[in-house]
């Protein structure tokens, strides 16, 4: 058995999805890398074992070791014949004092006396100790911070509150529809909430002239036979005032009607 | 004064105040081109070559002084000089903004830009090729392959051990041939 049949029984054996998986490799090698490794390493070696840098290069490289080791670089006339007395210029400058960096700069400069023309008021110096110790202490001014007055965040906190309170009405009674102002929004708006059955129970009774046919229908023959006996000697004209006077508000025209059919 | 006295004379006659102008002229006449084709290698113009090597050369002076010679001077002279160059290359990438990876592309274009540059001649294909390399590794190259530093003294020049120095000059070499030959 390989050893691959080996792995892929062990793999197999521990119920490893691994055991499914084809065995590729997927990496890539140059074209004709074997072929030349064994000469490459050996020149290496070479390389490393060789007593002179030329003949280093010449086992890693015969192509730069017979290549010409001019640079192509180019060097101003004469600038190594005068680099070390600039250099020399250079340090000679850093290590000068301040009378011999002006003499080298300016002889002119270096020349001039170094008084100043401006004069002092006499007794200057002699009093400016006790000018600067008398005019340094001065009261100390109260300080006032903008936040250090109470009303002013106590007033700030009140603005903020009303913005919120008013932003708050603002959008909570944009729902609000007011009866006196939008009738008609505000009847169908309050219309939604009644339930389909209330409706329906109460369109029968807006129906007035039936309404009060079904009321007379209603009353007892016998009933309606006792009023007639007691209303059979009071003047008509007496019935008809007492209908006016007692006019109800409530229900005006199903009562006045109920009656005239009564007295009828 | 010949510029054919040891470096310890030199250096001797440095730390006397009598004498330390004159062994300091010397001393720069000695490594003078040397120093200079190190930098101007790495930093391809003349005037930045001539600027690092003014910087170098002001170390000097002021560190000499100080040499404790546990190696050679010219190991010494070396390191100021890579040191001041990889400095400078590193301040030309924050002034320009370019990242790492750009400053070899500036440095091919100052190769090109050069008054004198001819892409068909193989000296200028190979500075180009060189240019390809990392920083370090372009010093390694330089060292190696034009000044011939044994990898004893390269390794005190750049405080890198010699077996790491190999590798790198073998890989170097093994780029710019590649990119001789595709290019």
């Amino acid at each position: 058995m390989t050893a691959q049949n080996n792995i892929l029984q062990e793999l197999k054996e521990l119920e490893s999805n691994l055991a499914g998986l084809a065995m590729s490799n997927p990496y890539q090698v140059p074209a004709g890398y074997f072929d030349d490794l064994a000469v490459q390493v050996l020149n290496r070696i070479k390389a490393l074992e060789a007593a002179t840098a030329t003949e280093e290069l010449g086992y890693l490289s015969p192509m730069l070791g017979s290549a010409s080791k001019q640079l192509p670089y180019q060097v101003p006339a004469g600038y190594f014949d005068g680099l070390s007395e600039s250099m020399m210029k250079v340090v000679r400058e850093s290590n000068q004092t301040s009378a011999e960096e002006l003499e080298s700069l300016s002889p002119l400069l270096s020349g001039l006396k170094k008084q100043v023309p401006f004069t002092v008021p006499q007794g200057y110096f002699e009093n400016l100790a006790a000018d600067i110790a008398t005019t340094s202490i001065k009261p100390e001014t109260k300080v006032v911070t903008l936040s250090s007055r109470k009303w002013f965040r106590y007033a700030a906190a009140a603005v903020v509150t009303g913005v919120i309170a008013m932003a708050g009405f603002t959008f909570l009674g944009k729902d609000k529809v007011d009866p006196s102002t939008d009738s008609h929004a505000w009847v169908e708006k309050n219309v939604k909430k009644v339930s389909t059955e209330k409706i329906e129970e109460f369109v029968p009774l807006t129906d007035e002239e039936k309404t009060i046919k079904e009321s007379i229908a209603s009353i007892p023959a016998g009933k309606i036979q006792n009023v007639k006996e007691l209303m059979k000697d009071v003047p008509e004209n007496e019935i008809e005032s007492l209908l006016n006077d007692t006019e109800s508000l409530d229900n005006p025209y199903t009562e006045t009607a109920a009656d005239e059919a009564v007295m009828n | 004064m010949s510029t054919s006295i040891s470096d310890s004379e030199l250096l001797e006659q440095f730390r006397n105040p009598l004498t330390k102008e004159k062994a300091y002229t010397a001393i720069i006449r000695k490594y003078q081109e040397k120093l200079y084709w190190h930098i101007r290698r790495m930093v391809i113009e003349h005037d930045d070559a001539n600027d690092v090597l003014q910087n170098v050369l002001i170390r000097v002076w002021k560190g000499l002084e100080n040499f404790r010679e546990d190696s050679q001077l010219y190991t010494w002279l070396y390191r100021v000089a890579t040191n001041e160059c990889l400095t400078y290359l590193e301040q030309q990438k924050k002034r320009s903004s370019v990242s790492l990876s750009d400053v070899g592309t500036g440095l091919e274009n100052k190769i090109k830009a050069d008054k004198h540059f001819d892409a068909n001649k193989v000296e200028w294909k190979l500075q180009l090729a060189i240019q390809q390399l990392p920083e370090k590794q372009r010093v390694v190259f330089g060292l190696r392959y034009y000044d011939e530093m044994p990898y004893e003294e390269m390794s005190r020049v750049l405080e890198t051990s010699e077996g790491a120095l190999k590798a790198s000059y073998h890989h170097a070499v093994k780029k710019i041939e590649d990119y001789m030959l595709n290019h």
